[in-house]
């Protein structure tokens, strides 16, 4: 009996550190991890943010698949940032890639459409998305 | 016609006497850091949007807080939950003036010493700062860097005392400008 218990204690003990290590180096998540909370097209997202308050609560860390025409990809620091355009011409939505999308972003080209997604993070002058991926 | 004219007026003179030279960039970074002994924290934004005005020396900052960028995912999310309650206070902003603009010869390559006076708002608390910064002019390209010393209870910012050995009081903010854009003159 002793034994039995010493054992599930023990088990216990390595099962707890196990989880406990394994959340403690966990790696923040991107696109490619987490699955899709929402699926707008570029304007929609923007039209979205008219009520900024209304669209954070609804859709801050969220992850979103935006379908829109890409207006710019431009390097950032070891990444890429690809601006697709909406409607506004003063409103833009910007999705910071991974590093991982370094080679696959190469073939994007402006005027293309296309389909990312990314984590939102809110509205500055564009729309914000990070760890974001190229889908199609 | 009077209302007309009266209209027109108002749309135009503001535009005449505010006619700046703004500077413009979307590619800022904000990145901060806390050093204590038991544990070394770093967070990075690379998307900062800043607007300087060459002529006033007035300028601003702003940062969306959930895209500080942290190496590990419980940072990450402590940071955003509980500490800077992003969700509440999506978005954090520098408005201000470099008071010594008058100094900066925009024609000649260098690297010029900058003091900023303004209002920092953070996690729903706003306050005045005074730091110290540079401005570079390097072949008619302007960048610029600032380090901000934030104290957490300044911005009501408790952190509880089971992890208070991993956060430092006092965390060091530093802004760079890789590269300001002429956006209008």
């Amino acid at each position: 009996m002793k034994k039995i218990l010493f054992l599930l204690f023990a088990a216990t003990l390595i099962a707890g550190s196990w989880y406990a290590y394994r959340e403690f180096t966990r790696k923040p998540g991107n696109a490619n991890s987490e699955s899709t909370d929402f699926k707008l097209t570029a304007e929609e997202l923007r039209a979205e943010f008219d009520n900024e308050d209304t669209a954070n609560k609804k859709l801050l860390n969220k992850y979103i698949e935006v379908t829109g025409t890409v207006e710019s990809v431009s390097p950032n620091e070891g990444t890429t940032d690809i601006l697709l355009s909406t409607e506004d011409p003063m409103t833009g939505i910007n999705i910071h890639l991974i590093s991982e999308e370094n080679e696959k972003v190469k073939s994007v080209k402006p005027g293309e459409k296309i389909t990312v997604k990314g984590k939102c993070n809110g509205k500055l002058s564009d729309i914000e998305l990070n760890a974001g991926i190229i889908l199609d | 016609m009077l209302s007309r004219f009266l209209l027109i007026a108002l749309f135009t003179l503001p535009s005449i006497s505010e006619a700046q030279t703004k500077y413009f960039t979307k590619k800022g970074q904000i990145s901060f850091y806390s050093d204590t002994p038991v544990e070394k924290i770093e967070a990075h934004n690379k998307r900062v949007t800043a607007i300087l005005e060459k002529e006033s020396g007035k300028i601003e900052f702003s940062v969306l807080i959930t895209a500080f960028e942290f190496e590990k995912a419980l940072m990450q999310e402590h940071f955003n939950e509980n500490y800077m309650e992003s969700s509440k206070y999506p978005k954090s902003t520098f408005k201000g003036n470099i008071s010594n603009i008058q100094s900066v010869d925009f024609s000649k390559d260098g690297e010029y010493p900058l003091t900023l006076d303004g209002e920092l708002t953070m996690h729903g608390v706003t306050r005045k700062v005074n730091e110290k910064g540079k401005l570079i002019i390097s072949k008619g390209k302007i960048s610029a860097s600032a380090t901000i010393n934030v104290a957490l209870k300044d911005y009501n910012i408790s952190v509880p005392s089971v992890v208070g050995a991993k956060i430092a009081e006092i965390i060091r903010v530093e802004i760079v400008i890789p590269q300001f854009d002429l956006l209008k003159k």
